[in-house]
């Protein structure tokens, strides 16, 4: 068992094969050995560990993906998500972005993978302005600093 | 209190009329009331904005890195190339705020590949162009450009040898791959003359055109003066600046008169063919050309040759194959791998298995779009390009036409095939075929099983009718009953099934319940550690 503390000083007690699907525990437990001293978390806080947990559980067994795969070598910018990952992601905004953060803190590629096409998803086809009001984002653009955007990116002129 | 409800009570009743002094004072009370909404509802507006501005602020979004912002625009904009109609969501993305804005400039992934429509109502400026993909600094660079000669013409001018687009493929940012659709060879001429005239002097191989390392053209119509003026002199080919490439895709459309036999050579320059390692040529026509263009391609390891359409003027005579090699008479291409052949004519296929080797294929996938003979003539007559060296070749491919109308192989066809294969590991077809037939056939006699070291067996394109049992039955055959000529067990490990994509809902349905009734999938899984992977909506056959 792997011992993990959280931001919030709770302590959690994992198996070592459900909890290396994080590459960086793995990589700590390899580079440490055994050892009885818990896994100091300062980024992560318990509910959302319990969180990650649940995926690691789910994924206990399967193989885990080579860690030096990037997506967009094998052209997989695809948004399916399989169906158990899109109802484990069905959660408040607050909790989707710190998943995302943690699995990006814990590095586990498959989850922080399925993080962002959840957000993708959420923001695919939408404007500017619905964007910020689906994340709470302030528009800090001054109207001539949004128009000097608009005409960087233009790629014709009128004839 | 109680009076003053017992006044607001008798407000609200439609037949009490207040005396004229109350109703003057009343008002009064209006005014400012009015102001009092006013000052709250400013309050409030004050309040939700500093609500919306603390959530903002406390968001955990705020924490989210650029790089995984980037992920993030990553998978909303997808893999494919940006056209003007998508610009637009990329555009959205940089508009939200600052932090998505230099995160998305900061995302090189985005930036590098566009596709646009040529021509357009508004002049595309090379400035524009070449800081957007700049922006994707290092990472490779693709322009796709779908060409409408049509609007060219109806303006008046050649759009594609436009200003900006001469200027980006000389002076531009390192492109590392070109698509042109739709192009009239003569286009496609007035584009490479633009591009020499803009070099004038300067040296053409610095140029970003020279630092292509893919290229993918589609030729609509062929006029053969384009391509060679007097014998093999190559001055004039419409080809003579391609440089030296690591991918070629060449589609050669009709020739303008397309019934008369094609004498004329189609000139490649070697440089641009030795260092190919993918060459995508799809020919519909002169057959013999392809052998003028692979003499040079020694360094290929994956060849597409889409010769469907070639067997009305194939004439050996034009190109003496033998000069070409010198003994033995075959272009023999060493480092090919994967070799995908399209053909349907065994006129054609045995041209090829007379003038091609290669000796260490290990894919092998062969389209016959129009089923005009049999499937295993074809075969027999490809055989000599790879019949030496079948114990390395590891998978063959056999596609028919995708479409509902598709082709079948009999039983005895598809066995004799098989039979031929060797020690192929992986075989697929979209071919229809009786698997009640191809049962009955394989446990006549003693006969050996087929494709001894087949470990994945691919049955694609299948129709509702398809006869699952049948076929599940041959499998198990292959594992209990027929004798290991070898004596070495059967090696087959999955079974990939899918419908064919063409199926509706009911037929969908149809097969996917054949599926669940049979106990085959179990039994084989729980036997023989074989999986099943069924797929009822299909999905084309793997190229």
């Amino acid at each position: 068992m792997v011992l993990l503390l959280t931001s919030d000083n709770e302590m959690f007690s994992v198996a070592e094969d459900v909890i290396k699907r994080s590459a960086y525990i793995k990589n700590m437990l390899e580079d440490v050995g055994e050892s009885d001293l818990p896994i100091p978390l300062p980024n992560v806080e318990s509910n959302v560990l319990v969180k990650i947990l649940e995926y690691c559980e789910h994924y206990r067994g399967e193989p885990l993906p080579a860690s030096d795969v990037d997506p967009a070598e094998i052209g997989d910018r695809s948004l399916d998500i399989a169906d158990w990952d899109q109802k484990y992601m069905a959660v408040d905004q607050e909790m989707l972005f710190e998943i995302i953060l943690a699995a990006n803190y814990l590095d586990i590629k498959s989850l922080l993978d399925v993080g962002c096409k959840t957000v993708a998803k959420m923001m695919k086809g939408k404007s500017s302005e619905e964007i910020r009001t689906l994340f709470n984002i302030a528009n800090d653009f001054t109207p001539e600093e949004e128009a000097q955007i608009r005409k960087e990116n233009a790629w014709a002129e009128c004839r | 209190m109680e009076s003053q409800n017992e006044s607001s009570d008798m407000l609200s009743d439609s037949y009490f009329v207040p005396p004229p002094l109350e109703v003057a004072t009343m008002r009064q009370q209006i005014p400012p009331m009015m102001t009092e909404i006013s000052e709250l509802r400013s309050r409030l507006k004050e309040l939700e904005g500093r609500v919306y501005r603390c959530r903002s602020a406390t968001s955990p979004l705020r924490r989210v890195p650029p790089e995984i912002l980037g992920e993030i625009f990553q998978d909303a904009m997808g893999s494919a190339a940006i056209t003007f109609k998508r610009k637009k969501d990329l555009t959205a993305i940089l508009l939200v705020c600052k932090k998505w804005r230099d995160a998305a400039y900061l995302t090189g992934e985005l930036w590098g590949c566009i596709s646009l429509r040529l021509p357009r109502t508004r002049q595309m400026s090379y400035e524009k162009v070449s800081n957007w993909m700049g922006r994707s600094k290092g990472f490779p660079k693709t322009l796709q450009i779908e060409y409408n000669s049509g609007g060219c013409q109806a303006m008046g001018e050649c759009e594609l040898a436009a200003p900006w687009l001469v200027k980006l493929l000389v002076d531009g940012p390192p492109l590392h791959r070109l698509e042109i659709l739709f192009l009239p060879s003569h286009c496609f001429q007035g584009l490479m003359d633009s591009v020499e005239d803009h070099v004038d002097g300067h040296d053409l191989t610095k140029s970003s055109w020279s630092q292509l390392q893919e290229l993918k053209l589609q030729l609509e119509i062929i006029r053969p003066e384009t391509f060679e003026m007097g014998g093999e002199d190559v001055s004039q080919s419409v080809f003579r600046h391609i440089p030296p490439l690591s991918s070629l895709s060449l589609f050669l459309g009709p020739k303008e008169c397309s019934k008369s036999p094609w004498t004329h050579h189609i000139y490649l320059p070697p440089t641009s063919l030795q260092t190919l390692t993918t060459f995508n040529l799809d020919c519909g026509y002169d057959g013999p050309q392809i052998f003028v263009f692979l003499q040079h391609c020694k360094s290929l390891q994956t060849l597409y040759l889409g010769l469907e359409l070639a067997y009305w003027t194939w004439n050996p005579e034009n190109v003496n194959v033998p000069s070409l090699s010198g003994d033995p008479g075959c272009i023999i291409l060493p480092n090919l791998r994967t070799l995908t052949i399209g053909v349907s004519t065994v006129q054609t296929a045995e041209k090829l298995g007379k003038h091609l080797r290669i000796p260490s294929l290990l894919d092998l996938h062969v389209k016959q779009w129009g089923k005009t003979t049999d499937y295993s003539d074809i075969l027999i007559a490809l055989s000599p390009i790879w019949v030496q060296r079948t114990t390395i070749m590891r998978s063959l491919t056999l596609q028919g036409r995708t479409g509902y109308g598709y082709s079948k192989l009999s039983a005895k066809e598809l066995t004799d095939i098989l039979s031929r294969c060797g020690n192929i590991t992986h075989f697929a077809t979209s071919f229809g075929f009786s698997a009640k037939d191809f049962l009955e056939l394989q446990n006549l006699g003693d006969s050996m099983r087929l494709l001894p070291s087949l470990e994945h067996l691919e049955i694609t394109h299948i129709r509702a009718d398809f006869d699952l049992e049948s076929f599940f039955q041959y499998i198990e055959h292959r594992r209990v009953v027929q004798p290991n000529d070898d004596g070495q067990a059967d090696r087959l490990k999955m079974l990939t099934l899918s419908g064919h994509p063409g199926l509706d809902h009911g037929q969908v349905n149809q097969l996917a319940q054949a599926y669940r009734e049979s106990s085959y999938p179990k039994l084989l899984g729980e036997s023989f550690g074989i999986g099943v992977n069924f797929l009822p909506w299909g999905y084309p056959v793997d190229t």
